[in-house]
């Protein structure tokens, strides 16, 4: 017992100095998250059987992610607050604790599991506790697998860190930018975006894969994607699955049973919508994003169907799709990142503007080739990685992380 | 607690019959599960198997995921909570949460359901020390080591303890003229199997003198016990088993001096246990079930030991009489005139060394002098 309980305060007092080295407001998770372990405990749902079946607990760690999210906390919503509150809700929900978790320590130590505290995946807190609780050992192939992972990871960052100065700053006086600089930043955002969310996913899936903690995969090639449905398959997995399992999934069936004329079509319609939305205030609660929830919940249901009858009726071929999604995907992103939403009209304006042609030009070939570079190179690396030595693949993820060295940057999604 | 007072079981039928029924559907409800799905989903998708499951395989994607869901809560006429949707991800966890609601309808439909189960015996009037998880404890300190879904390694203290009972028991079985046989785990399609089935393929087609017995100790497999409010799952465990076969009134005889040297040795032992009739059939393939569950009733009976810390309890000796159900389907019969019947009784190892644990703690310094004894533990 006592090894065991070793193991899991180390993991527990790591994640809370990793949790207090990013700012205050952290302090306040880790409150609530002690607080929550209570809640979710055995003994406590047994001596309060009422307050559990209640839903206090849920209405809590809702109402916690809701004061957060909606600016009204003062010092904006603190590190790692949406993976660790994800988890709990889901927990909380399905009302399944006190047969998966009983001891404080173990429970404690899969909450606060700290790789995934910034920016995900978010997991299953069951499928966690299960994984830190078994006895496996650190196996070999585990640790080659998590060190390509890790360097893929570290490259993907580094790489996003060297796009970033040429991608769209949200500083930019969209007014006064040159509509070709204005038109390539927000196409390097796309290429930053993914190289930054997905490097550090790699990074925290690399690093427990090497502890021999699976955690499940959050991209799939999404700018492979022919799609936005399929995008959003291929996109943050992990999020998207949560507010399936756990909106969507229940939602539908909710409507279906209560107004069973409803067709299914129209269902999707609305809850797909009502889901994006959803997931767009879950970033942060404002007009922007309710905005971005209702673009790509059109855009899911839609979109597949503009893709088929491109691809059956026009016979378009494949790679035309892919780029049509990328315009999308580029819109999504381009809303996603915009301080506010007229911001956004102003961007799109202005990169259109006439001068924007010379972006075509020869002058910027260089540009259009880190572009393509940026877009391509790390979903091309995923896509092989595996496939590959192991030991080879990390060393020259290495060196590349080592030629596109630059200054550090934070990453993206810890805001969210 | 007043030993006098005759107290129904917890719950009106033993688990065993719980997951007996689950066992037997899980394979069913499997397949059904699949047909349903394959129906649902666009024909040009893959082969649906055990091993689908939700976004994983094509075409299942969330709106199909729907239609599979309202078409399975039709087809199998139940209802799913809303906070349930989230784990319906795989076939497997589907035919599971399918089986756990029909549980309810199945232990009211089912005929044996309604026959009152008597308490024979009553000997809960211990205050056990023990209070906590013992089942942690022994994962703990690696006295449990979980292997896969309901399988485990025992080691240290655990497995001393086991084999000091199986050394006890078998040591009695011999002073009363068993003869120690090894068989093979059979093991059937449903991945379940029972020990005393070889001793009647064993003697098929002879005859009997007067009486024989056996004695063997070797794993039983219990696949998919689902009972849920109990956690620790033996999908294997060991049996030291003694089988009967010769003249009923030997046979009962000798059930019968077993079953007393258990009553006694249990309240020696001061443990909580009470002896009960049970109304569970005989492990074998499910056609058997049925026939020899029309045939015996009530010929079963069961040493259902208490497990404090989850305010349960769980059987650790079955005593199983089969009138002439095997000698018959064998073709065993009597030397002379008289009826031939064959009986058996297994002690779940794994499961009596678990309860005592849960009763007395893991430190058998502290254990009764008796129990210490018994498991052949050195008092200082």
């Amino acid at each position: 017992m006592k090894a065991f309980s070793i193991k899991h305060m180390i993991l527990i007092i790591f994640s809370v100095l990793f949790l207090l080295h990013q700012n205050t407001s952290s302090s306040f998770v880790i409150l609530l998250s002690i607080f929550s372990c209570f809640i979710l405990l055995k003994n406590f749902e047994i001596r309060y059987p009422a307050l559990v079946g209640c839903k206090l607990p849920l209405a809590f760690l809702i109402g916690t992610l809701i004061y957060f999210k909606s600016n009204l906390g003062s010092s904006g919503s603190p590190v790692g607050l949406s993976y660790l509150l994800l988890p709990l809700i889901a927990l909380a929900w399905q009302n399944s604790p006190a047969k998966t978790l009983s001891d404080f320590l173990r429970v404690a130590s899969s909450i606060f599991y700290f790789p995934i505290l910034i920016a995900g995946p978010v997991v299953k807190i069951q499928d966690l506790f299960q994984q830190i609780y078994s006895k496996k050992t650190i196996q070999p192939l585990d640790v080659q697998l998590g060190l390509v992972y890790l360097t893929n990871g570290v490259f993907k960052k580094s790489l996003a860190n060297f796009i970033a100065p040429y991608s769209l700053n949200i500083h930019y006086a969209y007014n006064s930018t040159p509509s070709v600089a204005l038109f390539y930043s927000t196409l390097f955002l796309i290429a930053e975006l993914y190289a930054d969310f997905s490097g550090y996913s790699d990074m925290a899936i690399g690093i427990s894969k090497i502890l021999g903690i699976h955690l499940p995969a959050n991209f799939s090639t999404p700018y492979f994607a022919t799609n936005m449905a399929e995008f959003w398959r291929r996109w943050h997995i992990s999020l998207g699955d949560w507010f399936t399992h756990n909106f969507f999934s229940p939602v539908f069936i909710y409507f279906k049973r209560k107004i069973p004329h409803l067709k299914s079509p129209e269902l999707y319609l609305i809850v797909t919508t009502l889901t994006m939305v959803l997931i767009g205030l879950w970033h942060q609660i404002s007009l922007k994003f309710l905005a971005w929830g209702l673009f790509n919940g059109l855009l899911i249901v839609y979109s597949p169907l503009l893709s088929e009858f491109l691809k059956n009726r026009l016979k378009c071929p494949t790679f035309i799709l892919i780029f049509l999604n990328l315009g999308f995907i580029w819109l999504s992103f381009l809303i996603f990142r915009s301080s506010e939403l007229h911001d956004f009209f102003g961007y799109v304006t202005n990169a259109f503007d006439i001068n924007f042609l010379q972006a075509f030009s020869g002058r910027y070939f260089y540009l259009s080739a880190y572009l393509a570079l940026g877009l391509i190179l790390p979903q091309v690396l995923d896509h092989f990685l595996l496939k590959t030595n192991w030991l080879v693949t990390s060393l020259f993820l290495v060196y590349l992380t080592l030629v596109f060295h630059s200054q550090p940057l934070p990453f993206i999604y810890a805001q969210f | 607690m007043n030993p006098k007072t005759v107290i129904k079981p917890q719950r009106n039928t033993p688990d065993i019959i719980e997951f007996e029924a689950t066992a037997e559907n899980l394979k069913a409800t499997i397949q059904q599960v699949i047909s349903v799905i394959q129906a649902c989903l666009p024909d040009s998708s893959p082969i649906v198997t055990e091993s689908s499951e939700f976004r994983k395989t094509k075409n299942w994607d969330s709106l199909n995921h729907i239609t599979i869901i309202l078409e399975l809560e039709k087809h199998f006429q139940v209802q799913f909570d809303l906070n349930e949707v989230a784990n319906l991800e795989s076939i497997r966890e589907i035919s599971k949460t399918i089986i756990q609601k029909k549980k309810l309808k199945l232990t009211v439909n089912e005929p044996f359901s309604g026959a009152e189960l008597k308490v024979l015996f009553d000997h809960r009037k211990y205050e056990t020390p023990e209070k906590s998880d013992v089942f942690q404890l022994l994962l703990d300190n690696q006295s449990l080591i979980p292997y896969a879904d309901g399988l485990f390694t025992s080691a240290g203290i655990f497995q001393k303890l086991v084999l000091a009972a199986d050394r006890h028991l078998s040591a009695f079985y011999e002073s009363i003229g068993a003869e120690q046989v090894r068989y093979p785990s059979l093991v059937d399609s449903a991945c379940r199997s029972t020990n005393c089935i070889h001793c009647y393929i064993n003697h098929a087609n002879s005859k009997v003198n007067q009486l024989i017995i056996e004695t063997n100790m070797g794993s039983v497999f219990r696949k998919e016990n689902l009972s849920a409010d109990h956690p620790v799952r033996w999908n294997e465990f060991s049996v030291r088993e003694i089988v009967f076969l010769g003249e009923k009134s030997l046979v009962l005889q000798k059930v019968e001096l077993v079953k007393d040297f258990y009553l006694k040795l249990f309240q020696n032992l001061k443990l909580n246990f009470y002896f009960t009739e049970a109304s569970d059939t005989f492990w074998t393939t499910e056609n058997q079930t049925v026939e020899l569950f029309q045939k015996i009733k009530k010929n079963k009976f069961e040493f259902r030991l208490s497990i404090p810390y989850l305010k349960s309890d769980h059987a650790a000796i079955s005593i199983n009489l089969h009138e002439d159900y095997f000698t018959e389907k064998y073709q065993v019969k009597l030397n002379k005139d008289g009826s031939i019947v064959s009986a058996c009784v297994g002690l779940g190892l794994e499961r009596f060394v678990f309860a005592v644990i849960s009763q007395y703690g893991l430190n058998t310094d502290l254990w009764p002098f008796e129990l210490k004894s018994f498991f052949y533990i050195e008092t200082k």
